[in-house]
C-alpha cells in the first residue's frame, strides 16, 4: 500500500512540473490610455485642488457617479469656475486656515461631484448635497449659483450644504458620541417634510431637515452654527422655547466637543473665518 | 492486482490532462481592443461633416412633440448645438465611454439637456423635464447616418449630416413656426381649425408640443377630444398622427406671413386655424359629461405638503405663471392671493346632501399649517342650462353656506381672491363648457372667451 502511494505521490509531481512548463507569451497592453485632452477649466482645477488638495472635481457627466434614480443634468461648463471658486475660499481654505493643510488634506473629501440641478424626490424634497464613503461630496444646483452669486443667502445656502455634507464625512471616518443620538431619540420623524421651523425648534431641532435622523441632526447643527453670525445664530436661539432651546444647546455642547476633541475644530473660529468668506464671495473681493 | 490496473490508468489521465485545448478565437483582437476601435471610427466619422449633423428628437411619442437640432462635433472635445426650441447656440463638451457598448455623451449642459432638465415643468410638476437624453448608445454608423438608443429612455435617434442651411435659417424657421403656435396672449379661447365643411377646437401646450382637439362626431353628436403632436417645418407645422375628424384627414399647417395665420396644406383640404370668441360648434351635452362619474371638478392643488419645500416650490411656480394654464390671467392673482392664505384647492362640487352645486374652497389657517388634514367652505349656487345642448351654464349666488371652520371661512371670504373667483364663477354671461382631454374641462365666459377656467375631475 505504502509503495502504491509513493508512485502516487511521483506521478503528481511529474504531471506538476510537466504542466508547469507551458509558457505564458507576454505581449504589448492591449490598453491604449490617450493623455487626457485638459480644458482650461481642467488645467485650473488640477491646480487649484487636485495639486494642492488632492481633490478631484468631477464636473463632466459620468452617470456611474450620479444616483440613477433621480434625472439629473450636468453644470454649464462656463458656470462651472465661478462655483467652485466659493467652494475654495467658503470650504477648503476655511479649514486650511484654522488646522493646516497637513492635517485637513487627509480628511478632506478626495472628490467634489458637481451636478446642474436639485435631484427632484418624489416625496417633494430636493436634494442639494449628499456625502459618500468617507471620501465624495456631491454638490447639486450648481447652475443656480451662477445667476445668485452675490446674495449673501445663496452663497450661505451652498456653504451650509458643503459643511454639512463634510460633516458627515468626518462622522463617517469617527463616529460621534452616542451620547448625541440620546437628547431628543424619540423625535426623529420620517416625515420630516411636514414639519414647520418653528415645530423644529420647538422639539430641539435647528431645521426641520434635522429632525430626519440623528447623522443628519449632528450635520444640521454644525453646519448651522458655522454657516451663521453670532447674532443670526442667538436669533435662531431666541425663536425657540426655552425646552427647545436647551435642548439645542445642549447637542451644540456635544457637537463641539467631538470637532475639538476628534479633529481639534474650533467652530467659534472656524465660523468666524466662513463668516469672512462668505462676506468676501458676496462682495467680489477675492 | 486491481489496484495495478488502476494505478496504470493514472498516468493516462495525467497525459489528457496534459493537453491543451486549442481555442480558435473569433476575432483576432481582444474585445476591448475591438471597441477601442470602435469608438475612434465614430469620432472619425462624427466630426467628418463639414455642417455636422441634425436630428429628429421624439422622447416620448405618446406625450411629446418634436425637437430639432443640429450639432457639430470638433475634434477638441466640444460640440456647437443649435435648435429649434432655443434661441441662443450653445457650445459643449462630448465624449465617447464604454458602458452598454460604445457610448456618445454630452458630457456638460447644451442644448440637448434642456430637454432632459428636470427644472423644466411638465404639466406644472418639476423632476420628470421632457424625457430628454444626453448620453447615446451607438447601434450603427455611417457616413450617412448614426444610428443610437437613448441610454436613459431607450427611445431612438437618429443623426444625418446637416446642410449650411440647418444652421444659418432652419431652426430659426422651425422655432419662429412652432412659437407661433402658442397662443397669443389676449387672444380669444377658441382656436377653431377649419378643415373643408367640419371644424375641431384645438388647445396647444407649448412645452410639450402636443394638441388636443376637440371635435363633434357628424353622426353622432357625441363630442371627442384627442391629442397629436407638433413639429416644426420650413413652411410651418406637421401633425404627426394626422388629425381625421369626420372623414377629412389633416397633416400639415402652413404659416401665412402675410395674412398672420396657419393655413391647412394638406392636399385636398381647404381650411386655416383661427381665434374665435365663440365656439366653433355646440359641445353636446359637456355638463353631463362634466358631472358624471366624479362629484366635484376642481383646480389644481397648491401646498401638497405643509409649508414646506415642495409647497413653497408649487407657489413659486404659481407666482411666475406655472398655473398660467389653469386659468386666465385675472384669476392667477385670486388664486395666488387665497393660497398664501391657506388655500390648497378651489372646487365646484355638484352634490352636497341632494343640493348643489357649491362653490368652495378647501385648505389650512395660513400657508404654513397646510396638511393632510385641512378645512372647507362652500357656498351655494344656482345653476341654469342656457340651452338644449346642454354645453352652456350660468350661475348665481343662493346665499346660503356651510363652514367647518368659521376662522377659515372669514379668513377666505375676506380675501381679494375669494372676490375675484366669486365675480368669476358668477357672471351673469354664463359659460361655454368645453371638454378637454384627461377628463379635464373649460369653463369659458360666453361673453369673453379671453376669461376661463380649467377644472379637473377628481
Amino acid at each position: 500500500m505504502k509503495r502504491i502511494c509513493y508512485i502516487i505521490i511521483v506521478l503528481l509531481g511529474v504531471q506538476t512540473l510537466w504542466s508547469s512548463c507551458a509558457q505564458d507569451k507576454f505581449e504589448d497592453s492591449i490598453y491604449d490610455i490617450p493623455e487626457p485632452r485638459l480644458s482650461e477649466l481642467d488645467v485650473w482645477l488640477r491646480d487649484s485642488f487636485v495639486t494642492p488638495y488632492n481633490i478631484e472635481v468631477l464636473y463632466r457627466w459620468e452617470d456611474i457617479e450620479t444616483d440613477m434614480t433621480h434625472n439629473l443634468v450636468p453644470p454649464t461648463q462656463s458656470r462651472v469656475q465661478r462655483f467652485v471658486q466659493m467652494v475654495k475660499l467658503c470650504f477648503i481654505d476655511t479649514y486650511v486656515q484654522l488646522v493646516g493643510k497637513n492635517v485637513v488634506n487627509p480628511i478632506f473629501p478626495k472628490q467634489l461631484l458637481l451636478l446642474g440641478t436639485g435631484a427632484f424626490s418624489n416625496d417633494g424634497a430636493i436634494i442639494l448635497g449628499m456625502a459618500e464613503a468617507g471620501k465624495k461630496i456631491v454638490l447639486y444646483n450648481v447652475d443656480e449659483y451662477y445667476f445668485h452669486s452675490t446674495s449673501r443667502d445663496t452663497i450661505t445656502s451652498y456653504v451650509h450644504t458643503l459643511h454639512h455634507e463634510f460633516t458627515h464625512i468626518l462622522n463617517q471616518q469617527k463616529a460621534y458620541p452616542l451620547a448625541f443620538k440620546k437628547i431628543t431619540p424619540s423625535s426623529y420623524t420620517v416625515s420630516w417634510q411636514n414639519e414647520s421651523d418653528e415645530n423644529a425648534l420647538t422639539a430641539g431641532f435647528v431645521t426641520p431637515y434635522a429632525m430626519g435622523q440623528p447623522d443628519e441632526d449632528f450635520a444640521e447643527t454644525f453646519s448651522s452654527y458655522v454657516d451663521r453670525s453670532t447674532a443670526e445664530w442667538n436669533n435662531l436661539l431666541n425663536a425657540a422655547p426655552a425646552a427647545g432651546r436647551a435642548l439645542i444647546q445642549k447637542k451644540l455642547e456635544v457637537v463641539r466637543t467631538y470637532m475639538e476633541e476628534a479633529w481639534h475644530i474650533d467652530m467659534d473660529a472656524l465660523r468666524a473665518l466662513i463668516q469672512q468668506s462668505i462676506h468676501n464671495v458676496e462682495t467680489g473681493n477675492y | 492486482m486491481k489496484k495495478r490496473e488502476i494505478l496504470w490508468l493514472l498516468p493516462l489521465l495525467f497525459l489528457l490532462a496534459r493537453c491543451t485545448v486549442k481555442e480558435d478565437y473569433i476575432f483576432e483582437e481582444s474585445a476591448t481592443a475591438r471597441i477601442k476601435a470602435y469608438i475612434t471610427a465614430c469620432e472619425a466619422t462624427i466630426t467628418k461633416p463639414e455642417y455636422g449633423w441634425k436630428a429628429l428628437f421624439e422622447p416620448n411619442k405618446q406625450s411629446l412633440g418634436g425637437y430639432n437640432i443640429v450639432m457639430k462635433f470638433a475634434e477638441d472635445g466640444n460640440v456647437r448645438m443649435v435648435c429649434d426650441f432655443l434661441e441662443d447656440e450653445t457650445t459643449s463638451t462630448y465624449s465617447f465611454n464604454e458602458s452598454q457598448g460604445a457610448v456618445l455623451c454630452m458630457d456638460t449642459y447644451s442644448a440637448l439637456h434642456y430637454l432632459a432638465d428636470p427644472r423644466i415643468p411638465r404639466a406644472g410638476v418639476l423632476g420628470v423635464g421632457l424625457e430628454g437624453e444626453f448620453e447615446f448608445v451607438i447601434k450603427e454608423v455611417t457616413a450617412d447616418s448614426m444610428v443610437f438608443t437613448g441610454k436613459k429612455w431607450g427611445e431612438p435617434v437618429v443623426f444625418y449630416p446637416a446642410e449650411e442651411r440647418d444652421w444659418t435659417g432652419r431652426m430659426a424657421a422651425y422655432r419662429e413656426h412652432i412659437e407661433k403656435m402658442a397662443p397669443q396672449e389676449d387672444s380669444p379661447f377658441f382656436r377653431a381649425l377649419t378643415m373643408n365643411n367640419t371644424a375641431v377646437n384645438i388647445v396647444y401646450d407649448p412645452p410639450t408640443r402636443t394638441i388636443i382637439y376637440t371635435y363633434s362626431d357628424n353622426v353622432s353628436k357625441e363630442i371627442l377630444s384627442a391629442s397629436t403632436r407638433v413639429y416644426g417645418t420650413d413652411e410651418g407645422v406637421r401633425l404627426s398622427p394626422e388629425i381625421r375628424v369626420n372623414g377629412v384627414v389633416l397633416d400639415r399647417l402652413r404659416y401665412n406671413q402675410s395674412t398672420r395665420m396657419f393655413e391647412v396644406s394638406t392636399p385636398g383640404v381647404v381650411g386655416a386655424l383661427r381665434y374665435s370668441n365663440t365656439p366653433p360648434f355646440p359641445f353636446y351635452k359637456s355638463l353631463n359629461m362634466l358631472r358624471e362619474r366624479s362629484t366635484f371638478a376642481c383646480t389644481p392643488r397648491i401646498g401638497s405638503l405643509s409649508g414646506n419645500i415642495t409647497g413653497i416650490l408649487e407657489l413659486l411656480l404659481a407666482l411666475i405663471g406655472g398655473h398660467s394654464s389653469y386659468m386666465t390671467s385675472e384669476l392667477q392673482l385670486g388664486y395666488r392671493n387665497l393660497a398664501l392664505a391657506g388655500m390648497k384647492q378651489f372646487r365646484i362640487i355638484w352634490d352636497i346632501d341632494g343640493e348643489g352645486p357649491w362653490f368652495s374652497l378647501f385648505g389650512a389657517l395660513s400657508f404654513a399649517a397646510m396638511d393632510d388634514l385641512y378645512y372647507s367652505t362652500s357656498y351655494k349656487l344656482n345653476m341654469e342650462i342656457l340651452r338644449d345642448d346642454e354645453d352652456q351654464v350660468r350661475f348665481t349666488w343662493a346665499n346660503e353656506k356651510q363652514t367647518d371652520n368659521a376662522q377659515f371661512d372669514t379668513n377666505m371670504s375676506i380675501q381679494a381672491g375669494f372676490a375675484a373667483f366669486r365675480l368669476f364663477i358668477t357672471d351673469p354671461a354664463g359659460f361655454t363648457i368645453v371638454p378637454s382631454a384627461n377628463e379635464r374641462f373649460y369653463l369659458v365666459n360666453l361673453a369673453d372667451s379671453r376669461r376661463w377656467l380649467l377644472l379637473s375631475k377628481e
